[in-house]
């Protein structure tokens, strides 16, 4: 069985107005569409006199389900790029928490009434920097070190977690003496509009784009898909493999930092454990979402996806009224039937070129 | 034909969830014709101990407060398995968009539940906090112990047991809840008045560690070891000793005084490896919580203090079986 070639992932040939979603998020629709439907279906049974649906409301797709995915569909994106190399990143969970930390240290520094033309620009600038440098350091040391992934962000999350716990005397910012200036709490990721708070929404889809602009329409993003699917034919074809991996890891980095900023500015706090975990959903959301971890495939809808569908059924725990214990089993299977799906998927796209090959 | 099995397989666990979510227990609809008055608690997680009494205690009083009012008390739990202020954040919306009527909550993060502990006030969702206050929210009471005067005694309880002199080593769980950085603190002010003890390491003899039993046990052990000289335990939390085993050291040798007095705790004092138990009335958390709420939403009266102050009991060897048998109500064990 041949493998394909560094040209199928480089050059799309198909025209770009007749380009339609492939196969998996196809798929990944109608799972949506379908558990949107039995949640419909349940939360009007479930919604008490008075009340609308309980799942299909303005209130609960906003804040019950977008808002509180966002900050794992932002970083779902960058963990797909990662992933599309055949690498993974552990740490993310670590650089979120680290991000928002180094954020909020400096902004309780700023006078209560501070302007917002002083707050804005250093709540949207420290996170994602601190993340693009620590994502760096990531790719440095697997490039570099040429140690797997896994051990080098293994090593790297429990590092950023303690420089955080170092940091931060009362373990949490802004500590006992201070507060966030009150235009950074009442109108970052607080901000109403008709009545819902939409800024997380907006700097997800944000980020999504930016991420599926970057995947499919340059050359480096293209290069991704090169080295995951064939690192070797990659490399002999020209392709700079450090780079592309140097790239990645930053863009995983940048992407947690601005997850932590999200969270910041939603919560107007930090805590040195934040986030603790959170990799193991983003990395699940990555996955559901079409990115392989054999690596060359994934996308940054693919991504919004995987993390709507798992968002979708933690959400639906309350619709159902059921007991917390049944998230885990729920969500773990979900992740389980979609993990096994992608291996069979990426079975048969290895049979289907290797029959087109000959 | 491959899309189909794709979603359908995908979509089964929780068309399964949803069947068995349509059972007696998922439906809303009101069969018996009383008013529905839904009343959620958010403790900090399912794993602990204290919190699966609280929730027994909050049941109990849900069903005697429908027979004593002739309404539906409806206790939704929404627990998180594991601390994590995020999911108590999202259970506290969920709740409200039910529409609960009032909310008891032990916050993992006071200050990351203050916002949307407000948002449902707002939204005039009357809510508690109960063990761990968020208290610049706009929460209408905390019920719970001063954890100030927890610490004092527990340190107190430690001089006596120690004779006013030796190393003090202070087991002091999550390092972000701001109950247990009140009472870690008020164990440092107490000590300062005991000029023969001291501090592990002139002041750095504080272990955190994750709220969950194996963990604790690891940290008391590992300081233990490294640290010899510690001659005294205050716990500011009961953790390690929800684990059988988990003490490192034989009867008497090491003095110690823990929070809480749990069945898995009563061995240790048997065992002569700790000296006192300082009970919270973790039971009364959930049962107190939902009198305080339903009192509130019913009959519209409000509580007698913004902080209702429920005093510690002091369990020792000779009490211990007489502890016992109440756990043997309120949770049958």
């Amino acid at each position: 069985m041949s493998s394909p070639t560094t040209l199928e992932y480089v050059t799309d040939l198909r025209p770009a107005g007749r380009r339609i979603p492939r196969l998996q998020e196809l798929g990944l629709l109608g799972i949506i569409l379908l558990l949107g439907a039995i949640l419909g279906v349940c939360g009007w049974y479930s919604a008490a006199p008075g009340f609308p649906n309980l799942f299909l409301n303005a209130d609960n797709l906003i804040d019950g389900i977008a808002t509180p995915m966002s900050v794992y569909a932002i970083m779902a994106v960058g963990a797909t790029c990662v992933i599309i190399t055949a690498g993974i990143d552990i740490s993310v969970g670590s650089i979120f928490a680290l991000s928002a930390l180094g954020a909020a240290a400096v902004l309780q520094l700023l006078p209560a009434g501070a302007s917002a033309w002083v707050v804005f620009p250093l709540a949207v600038s420290i996170p994602p920097v601190i993340g693009t440098l620590c994502g760096l350091i990531n790719g440095l040391l697997v490039v570099w070190l040429r140690i797997h992934p896994f051990i080098v962000t293994l090593g790297t999350m429990v590092v950023f977690r303690g420089i955080g716990n170092v940091t931060t005397p009362e373990k949490r910012w802004p500590d006992s003496r201070h507060s966030l200036p009150s235009v950074f709490v009442g109108k970052f990721m607080r901000a109403q509009l008709m009545g819902i708070r939409p800024m997380p929404m907006i700097v997800m889809l944000a980020c999504v784009i930016l991420g599926a602009i970057y995947l499919h329409t340059t050359v480096a993003g293209r290069k991704n898909y090169a080295v995951g699917g064939n690192e070797e034919a990659a490399r002999f074809s020209g392709v700079r493999i450090g780079t592309v991996k140097l790239l990645v890891y930053a863009i995983s980095g940048l992407t947690a930092g601005i997850a932590g900023m999200v969270y910041l500015g939603r919560y107007a706090t930090i805590s040195t454990n934040t986030a603790s975990g959170y990799e193991l959903m983003v990395i699940a959301a990555a996955v559901v979402g079409g990115a392989s971890l054999m690596g060359g495939r994934g996308t940054a809808l693919g991504a919004l996806l995987g993390t709507l569908v798992i968002a979708m059924i933690g959400n639906g725990i309350y619709t159902l009224h059921l007991d917390e214990e049944y998230r885990s089993i729920i969500v773990g299977a979900a992740i389980i039937v979609a993990a096994a799906l992608d291996s069979k998927l990426s079975e048969r796209l290895r049979g289907s070129r290797s029959r087109a090959a000959t | 034909m491959r899309i189909g099995w794709q979603i359908g397989l995908c979509a089964l666990p929780m068309a399964l969830a949803a069947a068995a979510g349509l059972g007696p227990a998922g439906c809303n609809k009101q069969a018996s014709g009383r008013e529905r008055i839904v009343i959620g608690i958010v403790a900090k997680s399912q794993t602990n101990a204290v919190f699966q009494a609280a929730h027994a205690g909050a049941r109990d009083a849900g069903k005697e407060l429908s027979d004593q009012l002739g309404k539906d008390i409806v206790i939704e739990i929404k627990t998180p398995t594991d601390e994590d202020p995020q999911t108590q954040a999202e259970a506290i919306g969920a709740l409200v968009r039910e529409g609960a009527k009032g909310i008891a909550v032990s916050c993992s993060d006071g200050a990351t539940l203050r916002q949307p502990i407000d948002d449902a006030v707002d939204k005039g969702v009357v809510v508690i906090c109960f063990d761990s206050d968020s208290k610049d929210s706009k929460r209408m009471c905390y019920f719970g112990t001063d954890d100030r005067q927890c610490g004092i005694e527990v340190m107190q309880e430690l001089a006596k047991a120690m004779n006013d002199r030796g190393t003090v080593a202070i087991l002091a769980g999550n390092q972000s809840a701001p109950n247990l950085q009140a009472r870690m603190a008020a164990v440092r002010e107490e000590l300062m008045k005991h000029p023969s003890m001291k501090e592990l390491n002139d002041g750095h003899g504080v272990f955190y560690h994750e709220e969950k039993p194996e963990k604790a046990a690891e940290a008391v052990t590992n300081a233990q070891n490294a640290n010899p000289q510690i001659t005294g335990w205050a716990m500011v939390g009961g953790w390690p000793l929800f684990a059988s085993d988990a003490l490192p050291w034989k009867r008497d040798a090491i003095k110690c005084v823990s929070v809480d007095a749990l069945p898995p705790e009563l061995q240790y004092l048997k065992s002569g490896q700790v000296e006192v138990l300082l009970a919270q009335d973790c039971y009364g958390w959930g049962h107190k919580s939902v009198e305080i709420l339903v009192d509130k939403i019913v009959n519209h009266k409000d509580p007698s203090s913004p902080r209702i102050i429920d005093p510690l009991t002091r369990v020792t060897r000779d009490n211990a079986d007489e502890w016992a048998t109440k756990w043997q109500k309120w949770l049958g064990k």
